[in-house]
């Protein structure tokens, strides 16, 4: 359990926008009456960064981001179970390049979609609940992590279907997991977060023959010898409510629980020590009337700033290059007044997707003087 | 009441002494029978209920349940006794409850039984019975396969079909009656049809049982003589039905007179034929049965009586008295020649088998036996004993014996015989009267008969020794020609002796062709064989018939014994018949299936064509002849429907069962992965394996945390302790043993790392001191990392020396 560190002040950002970028609404789209729980676009591939997925009910739909804000519907699937309701979902890459979509929700089974020839590539079942969040290793994008209610995060090859690593157990989370996030360059470490308000760390560094094995095994992939890893390298008590939402910023993290505010903290390791550690908190973002859970931010690829919706459809737009931080700007609508549960920033943040629980998607893009 | 708490305590003693588990079962299971039993018997007697003893057996249905309730007094007198004796115990009225208790407490083992009716269509009751203790006797099983064992072993009146309808829901159990297995609510066993066991089974059996008792005669024996009323005794088997209850009171005589018998028979034999000894037992049986039956027949007038109480008294016991009874037949002639030399012994162990299984039995066998003593001499002369068994209704069949006897057709008799045999049971009764009315002119007629029933002396010896009952019958169908035989056939004790050495000689033929009966008989009933034989007889007259003809046999028989004591050569010419019999058995196979129907339908017919063999074989010919046909037809299909229904029974378990697996996606436990059905058949189970790879890496992990704590040093205590967790050193004196294989498995390293090296001489020395090696081990592991560069030579004379100078430190070795 890490210690927070006395005598470093974090620094609280300003909620006066500073409207260094402004954004204006281009295009709203209702996908159905049911919530979307998720909106991602393609940071995987290069050829596809204007493409995004969303995920609610029991549809995942693919659209294309044109130029004029217009937004235009590429495939839609609908799961062959009413009853599922998709949480979260995530690009992968198949080892030929193929663009994978990778959906999860309250079944716990999560659907591997192959884009290209419109069809399942995999199921994969082992999680005994929900599943609250999907990532995929943008090292290698046929590792996709997820997080789920049962209280473990499982990492999976898309590719082969296999499950692989199971982080779960002594040193494991105590409550459901909502988030997972990949670290950007090292890529035997996530860090994942829950409802038993703890950030733990992982690594997957011992275990990593084990990935390697994945890609080659050819038997039946229940038959793989699945490890357990039951010990994260770092456990961090930053928050006191559920975290809903954590993201690696280069080592340091960027997490939420539902205190209104996002909080940039550094996880300080202790060398050869596991477990240990400090953590340091470092800036806070601000996020008015944001104190409900499953409330999920996104980041450009490059980091340059983070966006945010809340419980009143409006999203805040933070820079995170800034230090004290700096509002970017206050996206609002007087017809946005759902609940975003999650947004997603294209590639160089010129555009925001908003999607809200009234099933609507928002478009914003940036407005260039 | 007193009365019957006395019985309580005898037939708990009983099964005490015998320590043996299938009989204190027994007594468990003729107690809580009554409910299936007297379920199916109510839905039989409706269509059964045309015969004569059926007026009896509704009479006592009340009382019998009477006797199936322990009274107070029973559980007090259990608990004095249990202090003395601690088998009483759990007998006693605290235990019990303590035990419900117990059972309500774990409330695991929850099966529910379903009693079906015959047909096994419907559920007619239905029970919860828990901590798989069986519904019958409440005996604790243990568990879902020791339930299952149990109830086929003790049980296998019923069959049980085991399954579970839901996920949710428990086991559940299908209990019905093998429908082969009832006549007249009786259970067919009883009666002694050796159709319904395979031979090779109660062979197997009776072995068992004769061994077992042989090791405990004595003991039964006493148990036995302790104390039985054959009235007051409270038996599972009489819960089926009245009549057995009766026939099985009266049965337990059998077993005792059989001891008696034998003894009077061993007297009697001589005279009646040195040969015949052997045999005796055989007839032995068939006569002890047949005066106790007297007995019964007397008391309960009922003609099922013999069959019946066999099969009543137990299921386990329903073989046995099968085989005693209706097989002895089967055996005699297929197994016997050896049984036939160990027939005395067998009789005696068998008797005592019975007795000890069947405290009435014993009772009866006191009683009878005092009856024997009287009756034997009737025994051996046949008509006598006959003559008691003949109640008001022997008068009756007196009566009509005697229409019968003018009967002209007496070489037709083998008929009416016929019908006898179908009726076996039911029939005996008045077989006995005629038996008596028959004595009388039998004894007249005898040299006649004698020559008649010569050809069929063959068949009758295996019939007789099956249905000596039969050999009464026999003996009025024939009382007009095999009267005569009669006269020898109280003899029929002897002329079984006779007969089975006659069948001995006659037996490969028979044996030749009774085999293939048997098998058709293992299939259906024993009944079939009985066909056979009686086939033989009626070869010449007909075939047709056989399953009415079987009666015939079984008078035959007694004429035939006779016969055959008298005139082996008699049984020469029997074999020519016994071609006949071949080729009746031939054409018997569909007889076969007929009995089958005979046993399951027609009990029905036999019932109803008894009242026409009472009135006169004449007649009853002819009804024979007209009701066989139908039995016939209806018999193949029953036969086939049986045989199939059993196959698709186990069939069908087997695929539901692995129906339900496969329809079911099985989980691994802790990686939650699907299973693939090889898998979830493999029969594999990794799931609780430790997982080193994972172990080692949490080691190494939590050493790394040290502080001020060297590499080599990390490096060695992280070996060090993995070598301890997978060798599974856990005790000191472990420790010795671990060092050296320790010392062997990382040689290497440690010459090439003095620090290492170090490391581990440091925890030598530290092992040293806490006692937990010795310095000859400490020295052994130092030679083992100098014997590659070094010598081994050093090691011996060192370690030695080590040895002798640090004794005091010892531990290990």
């Amino acid at each position: 359990m890490s210690k927070i560190t006395l005598g470093n002040e974090s620094i609280v950002g300003s909620l006066t926008p500073s409207n260094k970028k402004s954004y204006k609404v281009t295009n709203r789209i209702q996908e159905g009456k049911k919530p979307l729980y998720a909106v991602v676009f393609n940071f995987l591939d290069a050829r596809f960064f204007d493409v995004f997925v969303t995920a609610g009910g029991n549809r995942i739909t693919l659209y294309n981001c044109l130029g004029d804000g217009a937004i235009s519907a590429l495939q839609s699937y609908a799961d062959e179970d009413k009853e599922e309701s998709f949480y979260t979902v995530s690009w992968a890459c198949g080892v030929n390049g193929n663009p994978y979509v990778a959906a999860g929700g309250v079944k716990g089974i999560i659907r591997v979609i192959d884009v290209n020839s419109e069809t399942i590539h995999k199921s994969l079942v082992g999680h005994g609940d929900s599943v609250n969040e999907i990532r995929t290793q943008p090292l290698k994008p046929q590792l996709v992590i997820t997080a789920s209610k049962d209280e473990s995060v499982r990492l999976w090859n898309v590719e082969t279907g296999i499950c692989i690593l199971i982080f779960a157990g002594a040193g494991g989370h105590r409550y459901e997991v909502l988030s997972v996030d990949f670290h950007p360059s090292d890529i035997y470490r996530f860090a994942s977060c829950g409802m038993d308000t703890t950030i733990k760390i992982w690594s997957m560094k011992e275990f990593w023959t084990y990935v390697e094995k994945s890609f080659t095994w050819t038997d039946d992939p229940s038959k793989f010898p699945t490890k357990f890893v039951q010990f994260p390298v770092f456990t961090a008590s930053i928050h006191t409510n559920y975290v809903d939402c954590n993201r690696w910023f280069g080592d340091f993290i960027l997490s939420k629980s539902v205190d209104n505010e996002i909080l940039l903290w550094e996880p300080q390791l202790k060398e050869n020590s596991p477990g240990e550690g400090a953590s340091d908190v470092l800036l806070r973002y601000p996020v008015p009337m944001c104190d409900i859970w499953f409330i999920k931010f996104s980041c450009d690829l490059h980091l340059s700033s983070v966006a945010i919706g809340n419980q009143e459809g409006k999203v805040y737009v933070w820079d995170l290059k800034s230090c004290p931080p700096v509002l970017i700007t206050k996206l609002s609508h007087n017809q946005s007044k759902s609940v975003i549960r999650q947004t997603a920033m294209s590639v160089d943040g010129s555009t925001i997707l908003a999607c809200c629980e009234d099933g609507t998607i928002w478009r914003w893009d940036v407005i260039t003087k | 009441m007193a009365r019957k708490s006395i019985r309580g305590k005898e037939v708990v003693m009983v099964s005490d002494d015998d320590d043996d588990d299938d009989d204190v079962d027994d007594d468990k299971n003729i107690i809580k029978c009554v409910k299936p039993l007297t379920v199916y018997k109510n839905l039989e007697t409706p269509t059964d209920s045309d015969d004569n003893d059926d007026d009896d057996d509704d009479v006592d249905v009340d009382e019998n349940i009477i006797k199936y309730i322990k009274p107070v007094a029973v559980y007090k007198k259990l608990e004095t006794r249990s202090k003395n004796n601690p088998y009483f115990l759990r007998r006693s009225l605290k235990y019990i409850i303590q035990a419900k208790k117990k059972k309500k407490s774990n409330s695991g083992g929850k099966i529910r039984f379903n009693y079906r009716d015959v047909s096994n269509k419907m559920t007619l009751k239905a029970e919860v019975v828990e901590n798989f203790s069986c519904p019958f006797c409440l005996i604790p099983c243990g568990g879902h396969e020791g339930l299952q064992l149990h109830l086929k072993s003790s049980h296998d009146a019923f069959k049980f079909e085991f399954y579970r309808a839901e996920k949710d829901h428990g086991p559940e159990v299908d209990v019905s009656v093998k429908s082969d297995t009832i006549k007249f609510g009786v259970l067919k066993d009883d009666v002694g049809n050796p159709q319904l066991s395979p031979l090779t089974f109660c062979s197997k059996n009776r072995n068992q049982r004769r061994q077992r008792d042989d090791s405990n005669n004595v003991k039964k024996l006493n148990v036995l003589l302790m104390e039985l009323d054959l009235d007051d005794l409270p038996r599972g088997t009489e819960n089926d039905s009245t009549h057995v209850n009766d026939d099985n009171v009266s049965s337990p005589p059998r077993a005792h007179s059989s001891e008696k018998i034998s003894d009077i028979l061993t007297t009697t034999q001589l005279a009646i034929a040195e040969s015949s000894e052997p045999k005796v037992p055989h007839v032995n049986d068939g006569n002890v049965s047949s005066p106790p039956r007297a007995h019964s027949s007397a008391e309960k007038n009922e003609s099922t009586h013999v069959n019946d109480d066999d099969d009543v008294s137990s299921p386990p016991r329903a073989h046995s008295l099968e085989k005693n009874e209706s097989t002895h037949v089967n055996e005699d002639n297929i197994s016997s020649p050896p049984k036939a030399h160990s027939s005395k012994k067998n009789e005696s162990t068998h008797m005592n088998d019975e007795d000890v299984s069947f405290p009435p039995r014993t009772r009866s066998s006191k009683e009878t036996s005092d009856i024997l003593t009287t009756t034997q001499p009737a025994i051996v002369e046949p008509s006598e004993p006959k003559v008691r068994r003949g109640s008001r209704r022997k008068q009756l069949y007196a009566k009509r014996y005697k229409a019968r006897e003018t009967q002209p057709a007496i070489a037709e008799s083998s008929e009416p015989k016929v019908l006898h045999v179908n009726d076996e049971n039911v029939s005996s009764p008045p077989e006995a009267h005629s038996l008596e009315k028959a004595s009388d002119i039998l004894t007249t007629t005898q040299p006649a008969i004698a020559e008649s029933s010569e050809p069929k002396v063959p068949h009758v010896n295996d019939e007789n020794v099956s249905s000596t009952p039969r050999a009464h019958s026999s003996k009025k169908n024939k009382s007009t020609r095999k009267n005569v035989d009669n006269v020898p056939s109280p003899p029929k004790t002897r002329s079984s002796k006779k007969t089975s050495d006659i069948l001995t000689t006659t037996q490969p033929t028979i044996a030749e062709s009774s085999e293939p009966k048997v098998r058709h008989v293992n299939d259906d009933n024993v009944s079939s064989t009985p066909r056979a034989h009686s086939s033989k007889k009626n070869k010449s007259t007909r075939k047709n018939d056989d399953n009415i003809p079987s009666p015939p046999k079984t008078r035959s028989s007694k004429k035939t014994s006779n016969i055959l004591t008298r005139t082996q050569p008699a049984i020469a010419e029997s074999e020519p018949k016994v071609p006949h019999v071949n080729d009746d058995k031939v054409s018997s196979t569909p007889r076969a299936h007929s009995s089958k129907k005979n046993k399951s339908t027609h009990k029905k017919d036999d019932n109803a064509s008894l009242p026409p063999k009472t009135r006169s074989s004449k007649k009853t010919s002819d009804i024979l002849a007209t009701t066989q046909p139908a039995k016939a037809e209806p018999s193949e299909p029953k036969v086939t429907r049986v045989s199939r229904r059993k196959e698709l029974h186990a069939e069908r378990c087997e695929a539901k069962r692995l129906e339900r697996l496969k329809g079911r996606q099985f989980y691994h436990s802790q990686t939650m992965q699907p299973m693939t059905f090889e898998q979830v058949m493999s029969n594999e189970d990794s799931e609780n394996e430790t997982d080193d790879y994972a172990l080692d890496i949490s080691e190494r992990l939590r050493l790394e945390r040290l502080v001020g704590v060297s590499k080599e040093e990390k490096r060695y205590m992280y070996l060090w302790n993995i070598f301890v967790r997978k060798q599974r050193v856990i005790a000191d004196g472990h420790v010795p043993w671990a060092c050296e294989e320790f010392a062997k498995l990382h040689k290497e390293e440690m010459k090439n790392s003095s620090s290492f090296d170090w490391w581990w001489r440091m925890f030598r020395i530290k092992l040293w001191n806490n006692g937990l090696i010795c310095a000859k081990t400490f020295h052994k592991c130092t030679t083992i990392l100098l014997s590659n560069s070094d010598e081994a030579g050093q090691f011996t004379s060192g370690s030695a020396a080590n040895a002798n100078n640090q004794q005091s430190m010892e531990v290990d070795e």
